[in-house]
């Protein structure tokens, strides 16, 4: 799932002041599960910018709202009233969703209330962990599942540098280091010789480098 | 000053409560206590409390069961993280600190509430003072 | 000969290798670099020069040149933590212009850990990419994308380990790979745990890595025990053990520890310098270089 986590109170207030109507819109996929845009962050996050209003007089009126994805048109179009009614959006979805409802009303400011983090999971309860960078051409397949690209600090393609340890990362010292996991894995799994071939450089152009990217499935078109 | 009292029902009894109090059934007194009773404390969650102030009130207490002591086991010790989350996003709205105090029912009986309550009242007075610098 | 290099032919001479570290300054000031070199002196093969380990400093392109123009041997190092492989191989042919003989490899300090934290992560490759490269460069004459370039590039190529690197199966295939792709000699990370180091070479000469590369063993100077612990927290690639931190603490004065970090520094050379397959010393001066010419002197 695409993780989240909110911006401050004072980073909103920021974003917000000089605004009246506001509507907080928060979104049902990814980042209810990851606790920061869904039906109950929408709730805390606009009783904590009311208080934040009284506390500085700045006249907020906040509506709440959640609707299932800000990132499907379908789903967009429920909250069409309400963001008529209101002056300015604050999103709480996704990068994708910020810019999807921005991008259905033309007419409305539309600010993003999270800072989107990454593409991971639930590691444990309250830790979310990346996993991938949607690099585009995915490795997975050589490193025994564990993506080096995501989980090293250096996009190692081809072994650990001098600070690994057995248990740590040294630019994260409370993660393991990512290619420890590989090694074990691939040893554990005996593909430790998929180590012993020297990976060239990998084409970035298909990740974030290559530009704005977009897929074209013509067998979905019309 | 308005003030809510959130409890946990098994670590503090009602009626004990508002005597200790001297609030009658309007929560009123000295101040303007409102009193929450829960089934755990574990049963607040952030929009619980946040909605407390939102709401107007100066100050919020949350009395929970000692460590070890949960019906629920860990009830406790979540109602105080959430609380420690709550006074952080207090303090990034504009409230100072102090105005959200967690209580551990301890054996000493309910005089700690009312102690408590002295300095959530002390703590609200001096942000409301430096507030208005 | 594919390499014109100072350091390759010393190497192919069997002498008993002395490397030196220079960590530039954030200077303009050419006399600095001019003022290092001179406490290099002339007994040493060649003279790293940093590529910037802790935040910006003088480039390593840059003070490679002033030593070829001081008439010594640079080893220019790269990291690949700032620089795409455009960026790289332009700077490697500027070097090959610029009379430079000697390129290290290597992935860099994270920019977490330097100065300047909130860098963006460059890594488009990784240091055994990088060493492949030059190969390439160097002996087939063209540039990643298969551009031909003009003109040689005559250098000899280097890369790093750490002996310190556990688990050594891991360790040594990370080594065995930097050879194959290229890397003719090691500069290692300072040694402090002689048997650790001990049991690595063992493992690099049983799966005959020696044969194909010189290592030069890192050794660096401690100025002390803070100084020491201070290296130990900061940097895991370091491996100082409890003892020698002892040592320090038990020496005395801040003079005192200081004399006792080079004599811990003196016996590790003269116990490395007994092992089979190792054929020099790196000293990672850590920007003293004034130390440098001591630690010569006592190399009998």
């Amino acid at each position: 799932m695409i993780v989240a986590e909110r911006k401050t109170i004072p980073e909103l207030v920021d974003i917000l002041e000089g605004h009246k109507k506001i509507l907080v819109l928060g979104c049902g996929t990814c980042v209810t599960v990851c606790l920061a845009g869904g039906e109950r962050e929408v709730s805390i996050i606009s009783s904590a910018l009311r208080i934040a209003s009284r506390a500085k007089n700045l006249s907020f009126e906040i509506e709440e709202l959640t609707i299932e994805r800000q990132c499907d048109n379908v789903f967009i179009e429920e909250a069409a009233k309400a963001v008529e009614r209101n002056d300015v959006v604050l999103s709480l979805g996704c990068g994708a969703g910020v810019q999807a409802i921005a991008e259905r009303y033309l007419e409305k400011p539309v600010y993003a209330g999270l800072n989107t983090a990454f593409i991971g999971i639930l590691e444990e309860r309250g830790i979310w962990a990346e996993k991938c960078a949607a690099c585009g051409a995915c490795v997975l397949d050589q490193y025994g599942g564990i993506c080096p690209i995501t989980r090293c600090a250096k996009h190692m393609l081809n072994g650990p540098c001098g600070g690994s340890r057995e248990d740590r990362c040294e630019v994260r010292p409370d993660r393991p280091c990512g290619w420890q996991l590989i090694y074990q894995r691939l040893k554990g799994i005996g593909q430790l010789d998929r180590l012993k071939r020297i990976v060239p450089p990998k084409n970035w152009a298909p990740s974030l480098g290559g530009g704005c990217r977009v897929i074209v499935r013509e067998d979905h078109r019309i | 000053m308005k003030i809510h009292i959130f409890y946990c029902s098994n670590c503090l009894d009602t009626d004990a409560l508002r005597k200790q109090l001297e609030i009658n059934g309007n929560g009123q007194g000295d101040h303007q206590i409102q009193t929450v009773s829960l089934p755990c404390s574990g049963k607040v969650n952030l929009l619980y409390l946040l909605k407390a102030f939102e709401k107007g009130s100066d100050g919020v207490l949350l009395v929970t069961c000692e460590h070890g002591e949960c019906k629920f086991l860990e009830g406790n010790l979540r109602a105080r993280k959430r609380a420690k989350a709550v006074e952080s996003m207090l303090e990034e709205a504009g409230l100072g600190k102090g105005r959200m105090i967690v209580v551990r029912k301890s054996e000493e009986g309910i005089g700690q509430i009312t102690a408590a309550l002295e300095q959530l009242t002390d703590n609200i007075l001096q942000d409301t003072e430096r507030s208005q610098e | 000969m594919k390499h014109d290099s100072w350091l390759a032919k010393k190497i192919a001479s069997g002498d008993f290798i002395v490397t030196a570290e220079l960590l530039p300054q954030a200077s303009t000031a050419i006399p600095e670099i001019e003022a290092a070199i001179s406490f290099l002196g002339n007994s040493i093969a060649a003279v790293n020069v940093a590529d910037n380990p802790h935040g910006p400093v003088l480039s390593s392109l840059a003070g490679s040149l002033v030593l070829v123009k001081a008439g010594m041997e640079p080893v220019y190092q790269i990291v690949t933590r700032d620089r795409n492989r455009i960026a790289i191989q332009s700077d490697l042919l500027g070097a090959g212009a610029l009379g430079i003989r000697n390129v290290l490899c290597l992935s860099g300090h994270h920019q977490t850990l330097t100065g300047s934290p909130e860098s963006a992560n460059v890594y488009d490759i990784d240091s055994i990419q990088l060493i492949a490269a030059v190969k390439q460069m160097r002996d087939q004459g063209v540039l990643l994308d298969g551009t031909e370039i003009k003109g040689v590039f005559p250098v000899l190529i280097g890369a790093v380990a750490n002996p310190d690197m556990n688990p050594l199966e891991l360790n040594i295939l990370r080594l065995a790979k930097k050879v194959e792709a290229g890397a003719e000699f090691i500069q290692t990370q300072a040694v402090f745990d002689v048997e650790a180091f001990e049991r690595w070479i063992e493992q690099a000469r049983n799966q005959k890595i020696t044969e194909n590369t010189a290592i030069l063993a890192g050794v660096m100077p401690l100025s002390g025990y803070q100084d020491a612990e201070t290296l130990r927290d900061h940097y895991m690639d370091l491996s100082i053990p409890d003892s020698i931190i002892e040592r320090l603490k038990k020496a005395g004065d801040e003079g005192a520890q200081k004399k006792e970090g080079l004599n811990i520094c003196l016996e590790t050379i003269r116990k490395i310098k007994k092992m089979d397959g190792v054929k020099g010393i790196h000293i990672l001066s850590g920007g003293k270089e004034k130390l440098v010419p001591e630690i010569i002197a006592s190399l009998d």
